[in-house]
C-alpha cells in the first residue's frame, strides 16, 4: 500500500449522531451513519461512491469536507505519502505496545502518542488547529445535490460565488473578486452579467452551474460532489456532467463523486466504492468492479438498474425488503437479512472489507478469499474470473 | 398480463390517439370493471383492444397566472386498453403531471381545463357535476401521488386512511373496512400487515408508504389509475419491487394504468404504450418497443441517447443543448425547433401537426412524417 499520489487518504472514518429524548433530555441510541469507512483517492481521479438512500453517503461528504466532526478516523489531505505511512506505522506500533505492561513499554508508549498527535496536528484535516484548518477548507469544496435549497434566494449570483472569496481573503479588491466571479462563471456556462441576478431567475441546471461555480471560484484541489446531478431533467444531466469533465481538465480537479445511479457513476469514476449501512461493502477499480461485482449487494444494485430498453426481459426484483434503520444494524453481516446468499456465519460474525483480487476489496464471507468467487452472472457479459488473490487486509479494516 | 390480451391485437386498438373523436365503445358501460363474463375468447379479446378504458381527447389545460397564460397541456389525447399501461413520458415543466391532475378534476388554480374530454365507461370526467367525480375518483380512477409522505395524511394511521377511502365508496361496516385495509396492505407485500395497518405515516420508510399510496389507489379496483412518478423517490432495488406490484395487480384486475414519469427506462421496463410529451403537446405515440427501438421524433430519440446505461459506459450521451421553452411565451413553429439539431426553416414557420405514420405510431415532426411520406 503506496500513498504515492493520493489526494484523500481517508481512514477509518465514523460519524454517529446521538438521538435524545425525554427528560432530562438524554442521548437514547445513535445512528451509526458513517460506521469505520476508509479509502484513497488518486490526484486527478474520481472516486465514485454509490448506495442507496440511508447508507450515510451524504454524511461522509459532509464529514469530508468538515460539515461534520467525525466522531472518529482521520483526513490525510494532500499530505506526503510517507508521512501517511510514518502515521500508519506509528499506529501499528501504538496497537502493539497497548499490550505491553511495565514502565518501559508505558514510555515508549506515550512517545510514540506524542509522534502520532504531532503528525496529525500537522497533516490529518480533523486534527489541525482552527487557523490551519480554515487554510486548508479552501482546497477541498463540495456541491451539493438540491440546486434549489442550496442557494441562498435573497443573495445575487455574485454573492453567492464570491462569498468564499471573501472569507478566505483571495482577491485584493471588490473589483479584482467581481473578475473572478466572471471568469468562474463563464467557466461554468454562465453568462458572466449573471452576476447582478438572483437564484430564482434560473433553471435548476443553471442553479446547479451556480453552485457548481461557487465551489470552484476558489480554485480547490478537490471536489466532493454529493449527487450533482440526480435533481435535473435527463436532457441536462449530460450538460452538467459534461461540465463537470471539462472543468476537471481545465483546472486539475480530483473528485469524490457520490451518487445512487450505478450508470452515471460507471461513466465518471476510475474507482468505486459500494455503501451499504454506513460501511463500505465492495470497493475496485470501475472496470473490475462492474465486472466482477462480487458483493450481493452490488450484484443486486447493477440488476436493479433500470435499462430504457423495452427488449431486455426485466428480472423480477432481485432482492426483497429495504435496508433495516442504522440506529439498530443487524448482527453479522449488515446485509444479510436481504441477501439471497446468506449463510450461517453472515448472521453473526461481521465480514471485514478484505483484498479479494488485486486492487478489489469486498466485504463478505461468500466471497474470496473466504469462499471461490462466482460467475460474473448474466447482466454483465465478458466478466472475467477473478485470478486467486492473497488475502491482504484492507486499509482500515 | 391477463389472458384476454393478445399481443397481436389490432394496431391502434389501445394506441393513445390525438383529438379524433370516437363514439364510446359498447362494452365499456359502468360494471366493465369487475371481469367480464366468459364469452367466446377471440370476441371478448375483440372488445378488450376495442375498448379503452380511459378515452382522453385533445385535452387542454391552461394555468392562467399574472405573467400570461401557460399552456401546460395544449391539446393531448391518448387511450388506455383493459390491462395495458402507457408511460407518459417527458422532462419536469412538460405538463405531464397537469395532464394526470386535470383528468381527475384535481388540477390546482389558476388552473382551469379549457378544452378536451377524457371519457371513462361512457363519461366525460371533464364535464361531470364535482360530486359525481368526487363519487369516481378513488372508484373508477385513482392517483398514486409522487412524494407518498405528502399524499398520506400524518394524523391518521395508515389502516385508517385506506379505511377512509373504503367507507366512501363501499358500503363495508366498520369491522369489514379494518379488516379490507389489512387485507390490503398484505396485497401490496406489506409485511406485518396488521400492525402496520395501526402505524402512523412517519413510522414507515419510504418503499412501505408507497406501498401504501397504491394500496389506497388500489382498494376500490378501480378501471383506470394515474400513477405519478411512483418509483422516482425510493431507491433502485425497491423502485424495482413497486413497479412488479402495479404490474402483478394489473394482471389481477385488468386496471388500465397511466404511467407519469420523467424515467424512460421504467417506461420500458412497465409500459405497453409510449407518449412523449414536450412543452405541452404529445410529439411521438406508439407501442414501446417500436418507439424505443426506431424513435422518429428527435426529441425522443435525443432522450433515449441521453440516458446513462450500467455496462455501456464507453456510449457517447446525447447532449441536448439549451432548454424547455417558457410555456406562457411559447415559440412560433415546431416547440422543440429551438434545441433540434435537425431543425431547419419550415420547422419555424408553423406548428407540425401530429401525424399518424402507420402501425398505431403518430409523430409531431414535419422531417420525421415527411420522410415517411416519401
Amino acid at each position: 500500500m503506496n500513498g504515492d499520489g493520493f489526494l484523500v487518504d481517508a481512514r477509518g472514518l465514523e460519524k454517529r449522531f446521538a438521538i435524545k429524548a425525554g427528560f432530562p433530555r438524554r442521548t437514547v441510541a445513535e445512528v451509526r451513519a458513517v460506521d469505520g469507512v476508509s479509502f484513497e483517492v488518486r490526484r486527478g481521479r474520481t472516486f465514485g461512491l454509490v448506495g442507496e438512500s440511508g447508507c450515510g453517503k451524504t454524511t461522509l461528504a459532509r464529514t469530508m469536507v468538515g460539515l461534520y466532526r467525525p466522531t472518529a478516523g482521520s483526513l490525510f489531505f494532500d499530505t506526503p505519502a510517507d508521512k501517511v505511512e510514518l502515521v500508519l506505522e506509528l499506529r501499528a506500533r501504538i496497537a502493539e505496545a497497548g499490550t505491553a505492561r511495565g514502565p518501559a513499554a508505558r514510555a515508549e508508549l506515550a512517545g510514540l502518542e506524542e509522534r502520532l498527535e504531532v503528525l496529525r496536528r500537522e497533516y490529518d484535516v480533523y486534527s489541525l488547529p482552527k487557523r490551519k484548518l480554515a487554510a486548508k477548507r479552501r482546497e477541498f469544496q463540495l456541491v451539493f445535490q438540491d440546486p434549489w435549497g442550496s442557494l441562498d434566494p435573497r443573495m445575487t449570483v455574485g454573492h453567492i460565488v464570491g462569498e468564499g472569496l471573501v472569507v478566505h481573503g483571495i482577491g485584493g479588491s471588490r473589483a479584482e473578486r467581481a473578475d473572478l466571479v466572471r471568469e468562474t462563471l463563464a467557466s461554468c456556462g454562465l453568462d458572466p452579467d449573471a452576476i447582478d441576478r438572483y437564484p430564482h431567475e434560473f433553471s435548476g441546471g443553471q442553479r446547479q452551474r451556480i453552485g457548481i461555480a461557487r465551489a470552484l471560484a476558489l480554485r480547490p484541489k478537490l471536489l466532493v460532489l454529493d449527487e450533482p446531478v440526480s435533481a435535473l431533467d435527463v436532457s441536462i444531466r449530460v450538460q452538467i456532467l459534461d461540465l463537470l469533465k471539462d472543468i476537471k481538465d481545465a483546472y486539475g480537479l480530483t473528485y469524490v463523486f457520490i451518487a445512487h445511479d450505478l450508470a452515471v457513476v460507471e461513466r465518471v469514476a476510475d474507482e468505486v466504492g459500494v455503501m451499504y449501512l454506513g460501511k463500505i461493502v465492495e470497493r475496485a477499480g470501475r472496470a473490475d468492479l462492474f465486472s466482477r461485482r462480487f458483493h450481493p449487494y452490488t450484484r443486486a444494485l447493477i440488476d436493479a438498474a433500470p435499462v430504457p430498453d423495452p427488449n431486455v426481459v426485466r428480472r423480477r426484483a432481485p432482492v426483497r425488503g429495504e435496508p433495516p434503520s442504522p440506529i439498530a444494524p443487524p448482527p453479522g453481516c449488515r446485509f444479510h437479512p436481504r441477501c439471497p446468499e446468506a449463510a450461517e456465519r453472515c448472521r453473526v460474525e461481521e465480514p471485514p472489507l478484505v483484498q479479494a483480487a488485486p486492487g478489489h476489496y469486498v466485504a463478505c464471507w461468500m466471497r474470496p478469499p473466504h469462499r471461490a468467487a462466482p460467475g460474473p452472472g448474466p447482466a454483465l457479459p465478458g466478466g472475467r474470473p477473478p485470478s486467486a488473490g492473497a488475502t491482504v487486509r484492507a486499509p482500515g479494516a | 398480463m391477463t389472458g384476454e390480451r393478445d399481443p397481436a391485437r389490432p394496431p391502434g386498438g389501445g394506441a393513445p390517439t390525438g383529438a379524433v373523436p370516437r363514439p364510446a365503445a359498447p362494452a365499456a358501460t359502468g360494471d366493465a370493471r369487475r371481469p367480464l363474463p366468459a364469452r367466446p375468447a377471440g370476441l371478448a379479446a375483440a372488445l378488450a383492444a376495442e375498448a379503452p378504458v380511459l378515452d382522453v381527447r385533445n385535452l387542454a389545460a391552461w394555468y392562467f397566472t399574472d405573467e400570461g397564460t401557460v399552456k401546460a397541456v395544449d391539446g393531448v389525447g391518448f387511450k388506455i386498453g383493459k390491462g395495458k399501461t402507457l408511460g407518459l413520458v417527458g422532462e419536469s415543466g412538460c405538463g405531464k403531471t397537469a395532464t394526470g391532475l386535470a383528468v381527475l378534476g384535481l388540477l390546482p388554480p389558476p388552473g382551469r381545463v379549457v378544452r378536451g374530454e377524457a371519457v371513462l365507461g361512457r363519461r366525460d370526467l371533464l364535464r361531470m357535476p364535482e360530486q359525481d367525480l368526487a363519487a369516481m375518483r378513488g372508484r373508477d380512477v385513482s392517483m398514486i401521488f409522487q412524494e407518498p409522505m405528502s399524499a398520506l395524511d400524518p394524523l391518521m394511521t395508515t389502516g385508517a386512511q385506506i379505511a377512509e377511502c373504503l367507507e366512501m365508496h363501499t358500503d363495508l361496516d366498520r369491522r369489514q373496512r379494518a379488516e379490507k385495509a389489512v387485507e390490503l396492505l398484505a396485497s401490496v407485500g406489506v409485511p406485518e400487515p396488521a400492525l402496520r395497518a395501526k402505524a402512523w405515516p412517519h413510522e414507515l420508510s419510504g418503499g412501505m408508504r408507497q406501498r401504501v399510496v397504491i394500496a389506497m389507489a388500489l382498494a376500490c379496483d378501480p378501471k383506470v389509475v394515474i400513477a405519478d412518478e411512483p418509483t422516482t423517490a425510493l431507491d433502485v432495488t425497491v423502485q424495482a419491487q413497486i413497479l412488479d406490484l402495479i404490474e402483478d395487480t394489473q394482471e389481477r384486475t385488468g386496471m388500465g394504468v397511466v404511467l407519469v414519469t420523467h424515467d424512460l427506462a421504467a417506461v420500458a421496463q412497465a409500459a405497453d404504450e409510449v407518449a412523449v410529451m414536450y412543452a405541452g403537446v404529445l410529439v411521438e405515440t406508439g407501442p414501446v418497443k417500436d418507439v424505443f427501438s426506431r424513435p422518429a421524433h428527435p426529441y425522443t430519440k435525443a432522450l433515449l441517447g441521453s440516458i446513462p446505461v450500467v455496462g455501456q459506459a464507453d456510449r457517447q450521451l446525447v447532449t441536448i443543448p439549451g432548454r424547455v421553452p417558457n410555456l406562457a411565451r411559447l415559440p412560433s413553429g415546431c416547440r422543440f425547433a429551438d434545441r433540434c439539431p435537425l431543425a431547419e426553416g419550415a420547422c419555424r414557420v408553423a406548428e407540425p401537426d401530429f401525424i399518424d405514420v402507420g402501425a398505431g405510431r403518430k409523430v409531431r415532426c414535419i422531417l420525421a412524417t415527411g420522410r415517411a411520406a416519401r
